[in-house]
């Protein structure tokens, strides 16, 4: 009886403990000691993920790595070369140029990626290097090449927390040529959405961004690739049809991503 | 020395889910050492593997630590109910401790990801009891 009294006292103490540290880190007034922890255990995460993949079953043939960077580029050369097109067009149509994109972009080493089976199930957030430290807010875009990885969730001082475009939650307009539509995350897969009975699209067509760019820089901007249509599911009683999308990226075999800090 | 096989298997716990897994696998070492140990004294290692965690994870700190320390808790309470040195106890436990993390921390593949921490705890339990249960 003796015991138990004993066990809920120190319970009670330890909850309560538990409680004020959740109440000053929601106040704010961790700030230093989170920022002392992140620092320490930051290096250890990034250790051990980097550990991990240099294990043999996971680590991927030279080759097979160099051709998948290649495949990586060509189909940014494609996305480019199918933005200028209707860039020149635009310029022939109206004589004026549009403004370059030119996007601020910080390199953050991927220090955590929390999936089921580690290196096979697709994951469904990264925790990157960089925080609010290094100017980086929620809402910013996460690319590798012209290829878009996700969005910042979360920040603390020198950690983000990024949302996979492929993780359930992820929702935002895309477009795949002139076509408009709502690609939504299924985990491993995207979904294209709201696309109208009577616009073609076909499979292999390239999705890319339509642009939700705020002045701050928070949201997706445009033309970034999302990935490739596999599968159009099109049924004539419906209003609208909708694509399964695949992206280019390997999300288990990233090491380093950029955030888009904002427009210059 | 006891003390220094479950520290280790803590802090690997630790790494291991703090940037590879989703697999609560730090709930499951805690059950099990508590199982084995029933010390109060374990509740001070809830509270700063879950500030760890929270930190890995980019989460807010303490929420980790209640939720070890709630679930130790129960886990104490039913002790009179149960015999807890038991696997069906360490897979059924460590089952609805993981489904419970899980969903409150918003992670996908529930029900498979607590299946595999459950056999994860039962193995843990198998390998740890040997050890430790006989020799107390």
């Amino acid at each position: 009886m003796r015991q138990r009294e004993r066990f809920f006292l120190v319970f009670f103490i330890f909850i309560l403990v538990s409680l004020i540290i959740l109440i000053l880190s929601l106040w704010g007034h961790l700030k230093f000691a989170s920022l002392l922890l992140e620092k320490t255990v930051t290096p250890l995460g990034k250790g051990v993920y980097t550990a991990f993949h240099k294990l043999p079953f996971l680590s991927e043939n030279e080759e097979v790595q160099k051709l998948a960077d290649i495949n990586l580029t060509l189909v940014a050369q494609l996305s480019e070369i199918e933005k200028l097109k209707k860039e020149n067009s635009a310029l022939r149509d109206q004589f004026q140029t549009p403004t370059p994109e030119s996007y601020t972009l910080l390199p953050a080493n991927i220090v955590g990626v929390p999936s089921f089976i580690p290196g096979i199930t697709t994951p469904a957030n990264f925790i990157l290097d960089k925080g609010r430290e290094d100017k980086v807010k929620v809402g910013y875009g996460v690319v590798l090449k012209d290829n878009l990885i996700g969005k910042v969730v979360k920040t603390s001082s020198s950690l983000a927390k990024v949302e996979i475009i492929v993780n359930n939650s992820s929702s935002f307009t895309a477009k795949t040529g002139d076509v408009l539509g709502v690609i939504k995350g299924e985990g491993k897969t995207m979904t294209l959405g709201n696309v109208l009975l009577s616009e073609n699209i076909k499979t292999g067509d390239l999705v890319t961004t339509k642009g939700d760019m705020t002045l701050e820089g928070i949201g997706y901007p445009p033309n970034l690739i999302i990935g490739k249509i596999v599968s159009i599911d099109k049924n004539p009683s419906e209003l609208f049809q909708k694509a399964r999308v695949e992206s280019f990226i390997n999300f288990n075999k990233l090491s380093i991503v950029f955030i888009i800090l904002a427009a210059e | 020395m006891s003390k220094i096989f479950f520290l280790f298997f803590l802090i690997f716990a630790i790494l291991l889910e703090g940037t590879i897994t989703s697999v609560p696998l730090v709930l499951d070492v805690l059950l099990v050492v508590y199982i084995l140990k029933r010390k109060s004294s374990l509740f001070i290692l809830a509270l700063i593997s879950g500030i760890v965690l929270d930190v890995f994870s980019v989460r807010t700190l303490g929420l980790s630590s209640i939720f070890f320390i709630s679930f130790l808790c129960i886990v104490f309470l039913y002790e009179r109910k149960f015999e807890t040195t038991t696997y069906p106890f360490v897979f059924f436990s460590s089952f609805l401790g993981g489904a419970s993390y899980l969903l409150i921390f918003g992670y996908d593949h529930v029900l498979e990801q607590a299946v595999v921490n459950s056999i994860i705890a039962v193995l843990l339990f198998k390998l740890l009891a040997r050890k430790f249960l006989h020799s107390t």
